[in-house]
């Protein structure tokens, strides 16, 4: 071990006087200094400056610095932090009105029933313009609210499209509704099966010109198939319903709201009957109920009930079936009981009980005092 | 009834065996005609296990308990040639002492059940008494039934299911009555009487004084 500390020592020695190793290259360097850097002319170096001093951004190094990027912002310093307390009261009050952004029914306002506004005369109705029209043509298919001009606030519009999208979904029948102004009317010749991008002549659907603020104008066209089912009549009741339900209130866009409500709900109806098998009894009036509607009703119920009561037999079998398993377990565990208390009374009572067997006299055999060879002999293998 | 020697069947009444002339007298030659005392489980040849001799003694309590009067004996060895387990079993009845709790039990009343491993041999020999009954125990049939339980050297259980049919069988023919309490007899034998109980060293004693024409005195 300590010949090999000798041998290393004198290596290591050998190494260093070397002219390559690194105390023979600094010589090299006093002869030869490397470059050092020196700042450009104009630049500040930051040893000399007072304390306080905002020095440019931390992106910048300092060297690059200059005297206008130096700012003595020591005046602007406050002594203290400021207070958020303080802040909280030197501010203005304001009062923030919420109204202006929430509808009225999450503030809890009902509508207004103000005055009915008057239905705009006959004269005075002004043709749905050709860009209108257009519009109406070009809209897609997918799209159930055509509000061309806006009538339709933003909330309102988002509402009235999320509800028809859902009737859309589920319905057979879908509906479209095409918002214009209360002074406005379908001028003559117009066709409106090109409407939606001729939805109407595609599928089943309904498309509604609801004039805003007066529902009674309101009209309604529906496809082919559904037209040649369902009666006028129908159609008739139907349309008078949704204008009579929006007449309950006379917000314009609250109208809107429940006829197309209305609107959703007579079309389910209708598409039963469009869809069922008796497709007729649109076109037929419901009768008047007759006198003795009464009596033939409750006579109906009666045999209804006693049909039932019938029917209900297999019901009836079901359970007696499994009334009688449980039975069945219930008197197997019972029996079992009964059996198992029995054998321990029979035990009991053989302890206490014994067998004598009767004396006989038996002649002697074979010499034996006490046995005569009885028995029996097997070989078992 | 059959001889223990040839196994052929002899008049009740016959001295010896018509076919072998096979008695007591010659049995005796060999064996000897001294009293010998034997517990109610001999196994020389260590055939049963503690479990099975443990479980056993308690069924063969139970079986002397219902039947005063009778009492089961079971010898497991290996017999000398020349002898058959029912020579050995009509020589215990006729000169054994059974170590039985109630030593009242006599040897008419007595079962013997002796098996030869090393033979493959079963025999039961029965006293005079249940020869009357013997049609009614069976024991050809029962023999017949453990064969299995020998074969496969259980004889724990083989034993076992003798106790238990012989007990069943018994009790078919028996008449059933309620036990008497029996008064210990700590408070029957009395000192001062000069009443000695008899207890088993006693009762051998009085056996071996009898005088028998079967000893061979040396």
């Amino acid at each position: 071990m300590n010949s090999r500390r000798g041998a290393l020592t004198f290596l290591v020695a050998g190494y260093l006087t070397l002219p390559t190793s690194p105390l023979a290259g600094s010589e090299i360097d006093k002869v030869l200094p490397l470059p050092q850097w020196q700042p450009p002319p104009g630049a500040v170096t930051t040893e000399a400056l007072p304390p306080g001093t905002l020095i440019g951004s931390p992106l910048i190094p300092d060297a690059l610095l200059t005297e206008d990027d130096l700012q003595d912002i020591s005046s602007k310093l406050q002594s203290s932090p400021p207070s958020i307390a303080e802040e909280i009261e030197s501010a203005p009050k304001q009062e923030i009105d919420l109204s202006l952004f929430l509808p009225d029914s999450l503030l809890g306002k009902t509508a207004l029933v103000g005055t009915e506004t008057p239905p705009t005369p006959t004269n005075l109705l002004l043709p749905l313009g050709p860009a209108f029209l257009e519009v109406c043509r070009k809209s897609p298919k997918d799209v159930d609210l055509i509000d061309p001009d806006s009538h339709v606030s933003e909330t309102q519009r988002e509402d009235l499209v999320r509800f028809l999208d859902f009737h859309n979904r589920d319905a057979k029948i879908s509906a479209c509704v095409v918002v214009t102004d209360r002074d406005q009317i379908i001028p003559e010749g117009v066709d409106l099966s090109q409407f939606a991008s001729g939805m109407v002549k595609e599928r089943d659907s309904c498309l509604v010109v609801y004039p805003l603020g007066e529902p009674w104008r309101a009209r309604l066209f529906l496809s082919n198939t559904v037209h040649e089912k369902a009666g006028a009549d129908y159609l008739q009741s139907l349309i008078e319903d949704c204008a009579s339900d929006a007449r309950e209130v006379t917000d314009p866009l609250e109208q809107l709201h429940r006829f197309t409500v209305r609107l959703s709900i007579r079309l389910f109806w209708l598409e039963k009957v469009t869809h069922s098998h008796a497709p007729t009894l649109a076109a037929t009036p419901i009768p008047p109920l007759s006198a003795d509607f009464a009596e033939t009703r409750e006579a109906a119920l009666r045999a209804a009930i006693q049909h039932s009561d019938t029917s209900h037999g297999t019901t009836v079998d079901f359970l007696t079936f499994w009334k009688w398993v449980i039975v069945g377990i219930s008197a197997s565990i019972v029996g079992l009981a009964i059996l198992t208390l029995a054998w321990g009374y029979r035990r009991r009572q053989m302890r206490h009980r014994v067998w004598t067997l009767p004396e006989v006299e038996v002649p002697a055999r074979l010499g034996g005092t006490f046995s005569g060879g009885g028995g029996a002999f097997l070989k078992y293998r | 009834m059959n001889c223990p020697r040839c196994h052929l069947e002899i008049s009740r009444s016959a001295d010896q065996c018509a076919s072998c002339g096979f008695n007591s007298h010659s049995l005796c030659q060999k064996l000897g005609d001294h009293w010998v005392r034997l517990d109610r489980l001999t196994d020389p040849s260590n055939c049963l296990r503690l479990h099975d001799r443990r479980k056993l003694e308690a069924r063969l309590d139970d079986f002397e308990r219902r039947f005063p009067q009778v009492f089961f004996a079971v010898y497991i060895g290996v017999l000398p040639v020349g002898f058959s387990v029912s020579e050995v079993g009509f020589w215990l009845l006729n000169h054994a002492a059974f170590g039985t709790h109630d030593i009242s039990k006599r040897n008419e009343f007595g079962i013997v059940l002796a098996i030869d491993p090393s033979a493959s041999t079963a025999a039961f020999s029965l006293g005079y008494a249940l020869e009357s009954v013997e049609s009614s125990l069976q024991l050809p049939t029962l023999l017949n039934s453990i064969s299995p339980k020998l074969k496969r050297g259980d004889f724990g259980r083989a034993v076992e299911i003798s106790i238990r049919t012989v007990d069943k069988r018994l009790r078919s023919v028996g008449t059933s009555r309620q036990r008497e309490a029996r008064v210990s007899a700590s408070h029957a034998v009395s000192s001062d009487l000069g009443l000695v109980p008899l207890k088993s060293s006693a009762r051998t004693a009085l056996v071996e004084r009898e005088p028998s024409p079967y000893r061979m005195d040396p």
